[in-house]
């Protein structure tokens, strides 16, 4: 087509081809096709167009700042000689514009002087051009060279002299407009924009001096809002760049930000390629930078790709193959993708990681103890990959383990293999920088989500061998002990920590404990000294924890226990002369003296006198106080177990005590008792029926709690075990737990970040809680027959829990070990093989209870509660029937 | 205001500890906190994260952050620009263009 066109138009007449190109305002074609028209067949239209021709594109060169090749237009139509009347009207200004003065002075009716436009266009060229200046106009060269020296003045820096060299030229003059100029621009550099904009303001838009200004303007001027401003502005910048470095980058970056606003990475990277080396040569700082931004920006998106290759154009002095941004790429890539892709997401990181650590040893800027931290870094950073995959195998595997509910000793081996291979990677991180203590926390994370106590603790005394003053490290380690059953090394840490930080309440908690599960350890062996010692120190520590009604009932146990009777009765009449009632401290003496090593006929006595004083009439501190001694502390050496008689006592003296005044303390410890209490009756959070005691006492404590205290947190627990236990639950929890869901999720929103053990107990239960109540209803089933046979075969409610966690793929904190033992891997294989004849209808073996169920001693919402003893004795009897 | 701590300390990856200390005591000088409290809190931050070595190069390898490095070359670059005194016949140059 476009061929067709080419032919049509060339046998078309020049002369035609001159005046269609003409109206196009395509000058250079309409010059060229009009001198061959001319020569080719001269005439007066011929040579009238060809005239036209040459002041068109005289003016367009002139247009475009070419004054030099627009003259040489102008001399040739001069040679050729003017006849059109019209071309000659137009001719002066230009000849005046591109210097030619003397030959339009022939053409003009009044002397140039008299012309202001014409002479401030004459002074303008003579400016840029001086010695192009008319000899007849010898006032032109001079006023010319006054302002370029003014301008060089400027250039060198020398305002004074600029301005002093300007200073006489008279506002009549041609060069008035240029005496302003300079002005404006002493101001211009010496950054006093209202000068700038005073002076150049007044400036003749038409004249040089106006154009320049407006070029210089947009470089101290704020940068605009508008798009056409902003389009203007990048314009200018690219021509002063262009004219004073050669080459333009500011104005592709200004263009490079645009695009990043419209995410248009294709044109981003296009963009970068077109000027990160001028960016370098100009300033390599600035490149880096810029280089930093864009692969951050490439890196935040995932896109691996992109990050190469913005790597391979600039490649950071750090990243010099552009491995980390494309690991950190894939490691950000993680949360985008399907978690499916994850495992092989977190492979692909660590591949890279391990080429990144090759790359180190090239990295010039590190000293060799920054690459050593470097590496270490690296080496953490790939066990936390390795660590991805692990738990995303884990937890496949330990779906499908549940489905079959097949564990075996294989499987232990193949998890250790998988651990291990995440903890060599810390292990390595350690290696690589022995005093850079990430890789020892790392490790000890990972040791904690194996839930394996021996790992756990060799990682945390490795950590302490290295930094013995790290204060979270002695902490766990008290805390491990104290739950551990090893008060010694409990009270050793313990104090340890608290030398640290000797004001901390939460270190003095753990101190205390650690020090009277000492003495209780010492008075059961019967070591009075080392148990005095302990007692002592325990005394020492400061804090409002636990009161000192407590602190000293227990040391009234302690001297019961050596023998010291009269000691012993002082300081229990001392301990109950704290309290306005005795009920109390005999509660706390009755549920402590076995861990003291007391003879049974102490407790009883004690037992015997708190049931018959907790019958009396309820009063407010003694209510506090009671529920203080109730609370289930995590902290003791032992969990205290359930003591039916007195936690029901317990229970039964709040669910009375609607007449009187509440405090908080005592709101808070009724809460958790009644909550603890249930959870020992049945560690499952299912509907059942319990005693009317636990009803009444949790109904009175929610009615308090939203009277009294609407912001404790402990409240939505009570509300939700409220839902759980009140009948009838058909209607709120079969099928669907949602409102108890909800408000145990609200307890734990409302307690996040609080690190006390008591809370964090607590917070651990309404785990587990929200995780079984929102469990698909088949597999709660499953779950829940699981869980009663393990406790029916002596196992406790932690390790339920820690079970729990397990299936559920959460990390464990460091505890008991799983209730269930490692699980086994199953492969795809393994699956094919199974014999459907080994597992009965419910996925059990023959061992497992996948009989016929005896579904009346099974319990059932209907079913009336009874102490979990009972409960178990009575199925261990029912299987033996069974097995029989 | 920017989060990427050598933005806002105005450094380089590579400056070691002694650089970074005199740039954070050049910047708390130029911010004090009871005349630019905002300012002084982010060159503190800043400063806190790159004091420790293992916490600076944990920095440099695994923080991703953008901030407005792009704008900020463009503006140091029209910066110089202006900053330049441009030679006469340069700056006439400029003129009808």
């Amino acid at each position: 087509m476009a061929t067709k066109n080419k032919k049509k138009l060339k046998s078309v007449d020049p002369l035609q081809r001159a005046r269609r190109a003409m109206e196009k305002e395509d000058f250079r074609s309409a010059l060229k096709e009009a001198r061959v028209s001319h020569r080719q067949a001269p005439s007066e239209a011929s040579r009238t167009l060809l005239e036209r021709a040459h002041l068109g594109r005289a003016e367009q060169l002139q247009r475009l700042g070419m004054t030099a090749e627009a003259r040489g237009v102008l001399e040739g139509l001069l040679a050729l000689g003017v006849t059109d009347a019209g071309v000659e009207g137009k001719l002066p200004p230009i000849l005046v514009a591109t210097g030619l003065v003397d030959r339009a002075k022939g053409m003009l009716k009044a002397p140039l002087e008299l012309d202001f436009t014409l002479s401030g266009s004459a002074a303008d060229h003579a400016v840029r051009r001086p010695d192009e200046a008319p000899a007849s106009l010898p006032e032109l060269g001079r006023g010319a060279r006054q302002i370029r020296s003014a301008l060089d003045s400027l250039a060198g820096g020398d305002e004074r002299s600029a301005l002093e060299t300007v200073k006489d030229i008279p506002r009549s003059s041609p060069f008035a407009d240029w005496r302003l100029f300079v002005r404006g621009l002493a101001a211009y550099y010496r950054r006093d924009v209202d000068q700038m904009r005073a002076n150049w303001d007044r400036l003749d838009p038409q004249r040089d001096a106006a154009q320049i200004a407006a070029s210089l303007r947009m470089l101290a001027e704020p940068s605009p809002s508008d798009r056409a401003a902003q389009e203007q502005r990048r314009q200018a910048v690219d021509r002063i760049e262009r004219a004073v470095f050669g080459e333009s980058v500011a104005a592709p970056l200004m263009r490079l930000q645009e695009h990043f606003a419209a995410g248009r990475w294709r044109s981003i990277r296009q963009a970068w390629r077109g000027i990160c080396k001028p960016l370098a040569r100009r300033d390599p700082a600035l490149a880096r930078r810029v280089g930093q931004e864009l692969i951050s920006r490439a890196i935040l998106q995932g896109n691996v790709n992109l990050v190469r290759e913005l790597s391979r154009d600039a490649a950071l002095p750090l990243d010099p193959r552009g491995n980390r941004a494309a690991a950190l790429a894939l490691r950000e890539s993680l949360n985008k993708e399907d978690e499916g892709e994850d495992a092989a997401q977190a492979r692909g990181a660590e591949s890279r990681w391990l080429e990144y650590l090759a790359d180190l040893d090239h990295v010039a800027e590190l000293t060799d103890g920054a690459r050593a931290v470097a590496r270490s870094l690296v080496w953490v950073e790939i066990g936390r990959m390795r660590s991805i995959s692990v738990e995303q195998e884990l937890g496949r595997l330990h779906h499908r383990i549940m489905s079959f509910g097949r564990v075996d000793d294989d499987s232990r081996a193949q998890e250790g293999r998988l651990r291990e291979w995440v903890l060599e990677a810390f292990r390595e991180g350690i290696r690589a920088a022995p005093d850079q203590i990430a890789a020892y926390r790392a490790l000890v994370r990972e040791c904690r989500a194996w839930n394996k106590p021996e790992v756990v603790l060799s990682a945390l005394e490795m950590l302490l061998a290295r930094f013995p003053d790290d204060l979270p490290t002695l902490e766990e380690l008290a805390r491990h002990h104290l739950e551990g059953d090893d008060p010694e090394r409990a009270a050793e840490y313990a104090m340890r920590a608290r030398q640290l930080k000797p004001l901390d309440a939460r270190l003095n908690e753990i101190a205390y404990h650690g020090q009277i599960a000492l003495a209780a350890a010492a008075a059961q062996n019967r070591q009075w000294e080392k148990g005095r010692a302990a007692l002592q120190a325990a005394g020492t520590v400061a804090g409002n924890e636990p009161p000192p009604w407590m602190r000293r009932a227990r040391e009234a146990l302690f001297a019961f226990r050596s023998n010291e009777l009269d000691r012993g009765h002082e300081l229990l009449a001392q301990a109950k002369r704290m309290l306005a009632e005795p009920t109390a401290v005999l509660l706390l003496l009755a549920f402590e003296a076995r861990q003291w090593g007391l003879p049974a006929d102490f407790a009883a006595k004690w037992r015997r006198e708190f049931l018959a004083a907790a019958r009396k009439r309820c009063q407010s501190e003694t209510l506090t106080a009671i529920c203080r001694a109730a609370r289930p502390e995590p902290l003791l050496p032992k969990r205290r177990e359930i003591d039916e008689e007195l936690d029901r006592a317990v229970v039964d003296y709040v669910g009375r005590s609607s007449r009187i005044k509440w405090q908080h303390a005592a709101f808070c410890d009724a809460a958790r008792h009644l909550i603890w209490f249930r959870d020992e009756c049945d560690p499952l959070p299912q509907p059942k029926s319990l005693p009317k005691c636990i009803l009444k006492a949790v109904n009175l404590l929610v009615r308090r709690g939203r009277d009294q205290f609407p912001e404790e947190p402990l409240l939505h627990l009570v509300e939700g075990e409220r839902l759980l236990i009140e009948p009838p639950w058909a209607d709120r929890i079969l099928g669907g737990p949602p409102a108890a869901v909800s408000y145990l999720e609200r307890y734990l929103a409302m307690t996040s970040g609080q690190e006390d053990a008591v809370t964090q107990d607590f917070r651990q239960r309404s785990q587990f809680a929200i995780f079984y109540l929102t469990m698909p209803h088949g597999l709660r089933e499953e779950f829940t027959s699981m869980v009663e046979e393990a406790l029916d075969s002596g196992g406790s409610i932690e390790r339920v829990r820690d079970a729990f966690e397990m299936f559920a793929g959460a990390v464990s904190p460091m505890g008991p070990p799983p209730f269930m033992g490692p699980p086994h891997f199953i492969d795809d294989e393994d699956f094919d093989d199974l014999d459907d004849d080994e597992f009965d209808d419910d996925g059990f073996g023959e061992d497992g209870d996948g009989s016929e169920e005896d579904t009346s001693k099974i319990d059932t919402p209907q079913q009336q509660w009874r102490p979990r003893q009972e409960s178990r004795q009575s199925r261990h009897r029912a299987r033996r029937r069974r097995r029989r | 205001m920017d989060n990427d701590p050598f933005e806002v300390l105005g450094i380089e990856h590579s400056s070691d500890e002694a650089a970074i200390r005199r740039r954070y005591l050049e910047l708390v000088r130029q911010f004090p906190p009871d005349r630019d409290p905002e300012r002084f809190a982010a060159v503190r931050e800043a400063y806190e994260k790159l004091r420790d070595p293992a916490t600076r190069m944990t920095e440099c390898l695994f923080h991703v952050e953008t901030g407005r490095a792009i704008e900020r070359a463009a503006d140091t670059l029209i910066e110089q620009l202006h900053g330049a005194r441009l030679p006469t016949d340069l700056l006439l140059s400029l003129a009808g263009r």
